[in-house]
């Protein structure tokens, strides 16, 4: 034992417990916050989202119960079981684990980020109890959905729906006016 | 200008389902329309702006709406503020 590892020890920042994913990050692309099966938006069994009110994007059954920063930017929402984030180019997408799960009013989910937060794409946001949302009876579809879709020419699906992605895949493409 | 109250009795507050009804009704009329909640005011058609007023159940927002059909827009709006 050296003489100085007391001191490295205390100044040694506390070891993230949830390690990030690599993502693809680049400009105008969201990548897919969590693992799993990726479908349309307009194929979430919710009208809201399945009508593209909140925003195109898109969606994935969730393989795993850990959901990453789609993109770089800053925390602009968290609600339990979903975050906003504002990108770094003016992107807004807000992330949602499943449908209603709203009423179980954050029993089951882990938030690791808070409004303000500076995040970069393939950062851990928050993690869920898949259990927990299925004995509620509800659906665990992950959304991702660009809220200012209307700012944009287009928000496209990059990957073939009904695929399987790994999280910190490019997932979506936004297309500037 | 156009001006009602709204409380929201939703334990679960103010989240995407009703953030996802005001703004689709906001956007069918000529009329601006802010919401507001203590001192943060929004677009109604802003989703994320809507999210981040952090409204919960018991607080109160404000709606106005100002313009050419603020009339039919303020009775259309009422509508939706059913959470």
């Amino acid at each position: 034992m050296g003489l100085f590892d007391i001191f490295k020890k205390k100044e040694a920042p506390a070891a993230p417990s949830v390690p990030s994913v690599d993502a693809a990050a680049a400009p105008d692309t969201l990548c897919a916050p969590v693992t799993g099966k990726a479908i349309k938006m307009t194929d979430v069994p919710d009208p809201v989202f399945g009508t593209e009110v909140l925003g195109k994007g898109c969606a994935i059954w969730p393989d795993d119960p850990t959901v990453y920063a789609p993109v770089s930017g800053t925390v602009t929402v968290t609600m339990g079981h979903a975050v906003g984030l504002m990108s770094d180019d003016g992107i807004e997408v807000l992330v949602h684990v499943g449908v209603d799960t709203v009423n179980l009013q954050g029993k089951g989910f882990t938030v690791l980020v808070k409004k303000d937060d500076k995040v970069k794409a393939g950062q851990p946001m928050l993690q869920f109890d898949k259990q927990v949302i299925a004995d509620a009876g509800y659906k665990d579809v992950v959304v991702l959905a660009v809220s200012n879709t209307a700012e944009f020419a287009d928000v496209a699906m990059e990957v073939e729906p009904e695929t399987s992605v790994t999280a910190g895949t490019a997932v979506v493409k936004v297309t500037r006016k | 200008m156009q001006e009602f109250s709204h409380v929201i009795a939703d334990p679960a507050g103010l989240h995407a389902r009703p953030v996802a009804s005001i703004a689709s009704e906001a956007l069918k009329w000529r009329s601006a329309v802010t919401v507001t909640r203590d001192a943060d005011a929004v677009a109604a058609s802003d989703l994320m702006g809507l999210m981040g007023l952090d409204a919960r159940c018991g607080d109160t927002l404000v709606v106005r709406v100002e313009g050419p059909d603020e009339q039919e827009a303020a009775a259309a709006l009422r509508r939706v503020f059913t959470f």
